[in-house]
């Protein structure tokens, strides 16, 4: 079965995913390494928005970026990219595909953080650790 | 009059006579007005130009901006809450009472509306800091293999044990 993407519901351990920068404070210019902030979900949820680009150009990643910050009306200052894998290996995190309707192509979540905001902060910086160095995108 | 304590009275473990006297002083009018004094020399240093080093003169700069940026409900398009003045105040009086020769954070803001701080060392070394409207501070430390994570709360000092793993960014980064 595949969503309307065209890939298929399932999340493969080998995909890469890709979280979009809103603001310049949730990384660290001087050596582009992402904050804890950027892996902080929405208030009140508990999960966290990233989308599936394995099949994806840099370009087209950074078409689909823009795409998807615009929606919640920011701009996009970039991207960090994390191996499903390795998110699955860290604390219960799960990562799951969610395209709901055409507006949310490639979307998926990353599933299970904690309640506590220390604990979500930890969670949050286990991500960070986890993530590439962060691909600038120009104003 | 003051007593005095005759020298074969241990001192140790026990309250001496100077003991009440800070107590009258901190609850005196005297001592009301100095604190009053002190807390109005802390908010013109907030303010200063003059007294901060760049850096420092920079992370307030950074911290007002985004505390601005943020003050509506719901600025990340996604059901985010305000930066509300108090949780400003409280972050502006963290980085006052950071000691000078120590790394400066990084600033941010999470969803809750509470401003942040990070430490970034070498790979598996972070501190990351918030800081809200009640001067809670939420802090989570790693240096691997290590991770902590807790509470604490502001005065008028950073919570020593919160200073210990801030300097460590200075000594082993």
């Amino acid at each position: 079965m595949t969503l309307p993407s065209g890939l298929p519901v399932e999340v493969a351990d080998a995909e890469p995913l890709a979280r979009f920068i809103r603001q310049k404070s949730q990384y660290k210019p001087s050596t582009m390494q992402a904050r804890g902030d950027l892996f902080m979900p929405p208030r009140g949820a508990s999960e966290l928005s990233v989308s599936r680009v394995g099949t994806l150009s840099v370009p087209a990643i950074a078409e689909l970026g823009r795409h998807v910050v615009q929606q919640a009306g920011n701009t996009l200052k970039g991207w960090c990219i994390l191996e499903t894998k390795r998110v699955r290996s860290i604390r219960k995190f799960g990562v799951v595909s969610d395209e709901p309707d055409d507006q949310h192509h490639y979307h998926a979540h990353i599933i299970g953080f904690p309640v506590d905001k220390s604990e979500l902060m930890e969670a949050a910086d286990d991500l960070a650790e986890a993530a590439s160095l962060v691909i600038p995108v120009a104003d | 009059m003051q007593s005095t304590l005759p020298i074969d009275l241990p001192l140790r473990g026990r309250r001496g006579p100077d003991h009440h006297l800070t107590d009258d002083l901190l609850t005196s009018s005297t001592g009301r007005a100095i604190r009053a004094i002190n807390e109005d020399q802390r908010q013109m240093r907030n303010w200063s130009m003059t007294f901060d080093p760049p850096a420092r003169r920079e992370l307030k700069r950074a911290l007002r901006e985004m505390a601005l940026e943020c003050s509506i409900a719901n600025w990340d398009g996604e059901g985010a809450a305000p930066v509300e003045q108090t949780t400003l105040a409280h972050a502006l009086r963290f980085v006052d009472a950071l000691p000078m020769g120590l790394p400066e954070p990084e600033p941010g803001v999470h969803p809750d509306g509470e401003l942040s701080f990070s430490w970034i060392g070498s790979k598996g070394h972070r501190l990351s800091m918030a800081v809200g409207p009640t001067g809670r501070i939420t802090y989570a430390y790693r240096r691997i293999p290590d991770k902590l994570n807790g509470t604490a709360w502001m005065g008028d000092r950073i919570p020593s044990a919160l200073l210990d793993h801030i300097t460590t960014f200075a000594t082993r980064p």
